[in-house]
């Protein structure tokens, strides 16, 4: 077996092995914007793209996996819904990506 | 993928400054940078005075960092947050303060010895200024202030060359020149956006 076969199996199987809840393209976006910050509802909204009904799917799906927590504040009389990446969540994205490198960086020029 | 990750977390850390808050309030910090150089220069200096001035300027400069980044907060949480949403960046808050701290006491410092004992410190400062500016366009992919750094560092080298005014003045066109830089870059940046986002959305979050 040569060097480069093996290179690309082991991608391979770093592809195999990715968090397929964070994998989903709507969510690694999510998941990416809330590595980096504490967001509201809206913010995501824009960011995404993705209507009110996805968007609250999405982050249910993240929020039953322990990945983030969803908390309801006040802002005066306004409500603000804040998505905050939990310690899993923030272990399982930087688990992610760096997968996702190492699969990447397998695959030949 | 990889670098669509890294895109969007440049574009979460960007939103900070879409606005223009941010440097209409920094603008100011320099503006008060330059007055109290400005005031140095009227008052009669005594033995006293540089050890006062070490003392009293990062603090002083402090105190209105802490003050101008209450503020952008409080105008984000009217003007922004309400428009285009909320985001809080992963800072650790101590590490902040502690950052403004040591930048406070550092920019004092600066202030009080370079314009006692330097030729051509407005140079210095000018280099030093764009050298952050550069450093914050790159982190954050906000073009914008590699101008800002530019107009810096020319104007650093413009009072101390060609122009040959006295190192306080220089120092004094410098911050004020570039505050005022950062202050209309900051108002167009701002009209820019609330030409862009003039009305909250309703939402609902349930």
């Amino acid at each position: 077996m040569t060097e480069q076969t093996s290179s690309i199996e082991e991608g391979l199987r770093e592809i195999v092995e990715l968090d397929r809840l964070i994998h989903e393209p709507a969510r690694m976006i999510i998941m990416a914007i809330l590595y980096v910050a504490d967001t509201d509802f809206l913010f995501l909204l824009r960011e995404t793209g993705l209507t009110k009904g996805n968007l609250s799917s999405h982050l249910t799906k993240l929020e039953q996996a322990e990945y983030i927590v969803i908390e309801k504040t006040f802002v005066g009389k306004m409500t603000r819904t804040v998505c905050r990446l939990t310690d899993a969540g923030q272990h399982a994205f930087r688990s992610y990506r760096e997968r996702l490198r190492r699969a990447v960086d397998s695959l030949p020029e | 993928m990889g670098n669509q990750i890294d895109q969007i977390v440049q574009t979460t850390r960007r939103y900070w400054f879409d606005d223009g808050f941010v440097e209409i309030s920094w603008g100011a910090l320099l503006g008060v940078g330059a007055s109290l150089v400005a005031a140095q220069e009227l008052v009669p200096h005594s033995s006293l005075w540089l050890p006062i001035t070490l003392v009293a300027f990062p603090l002083l400069i402090f105190a209105v960092s802490i003050a101008i980044r209450a503020f952008v907060i409080a105008l984000k949480e009217q003007v922004t947050f309400p428009r285009t949403g909320y985001v809080s960046l992963h800072n650790n808050a101590g590490r902040s303060i502690l950052l403004m701290l040591v930048v406070s006491v550092t920019i004092g410092i600066m202030i009080a010895i370079l314009t006692q004992l330097l030729n051509h410190e407005a140079i210095i400062a000018g280099l030093a200024l764009a050298a952050a500016f550069t450093s914050l366009g790159f982190r954050f992919g906000v073009q914008r202030f590699y101008a800002l750094g530019i107009l810096a560092m020319l104007l650093g080298i413009t009072v101390s060359l060609p122009l040959n005014v006295s190192e306080s003045l220089g120092i004094v066109v410098l911050l004020g020149g570039t505050g005022v830089g950062m202050l209309v870059s900051g108002l167009l940046v701002l009209r820019r956006y609330l030409n862009q986002h003039p009305h909250s959305p309703e939402i609902s979050h349930d």
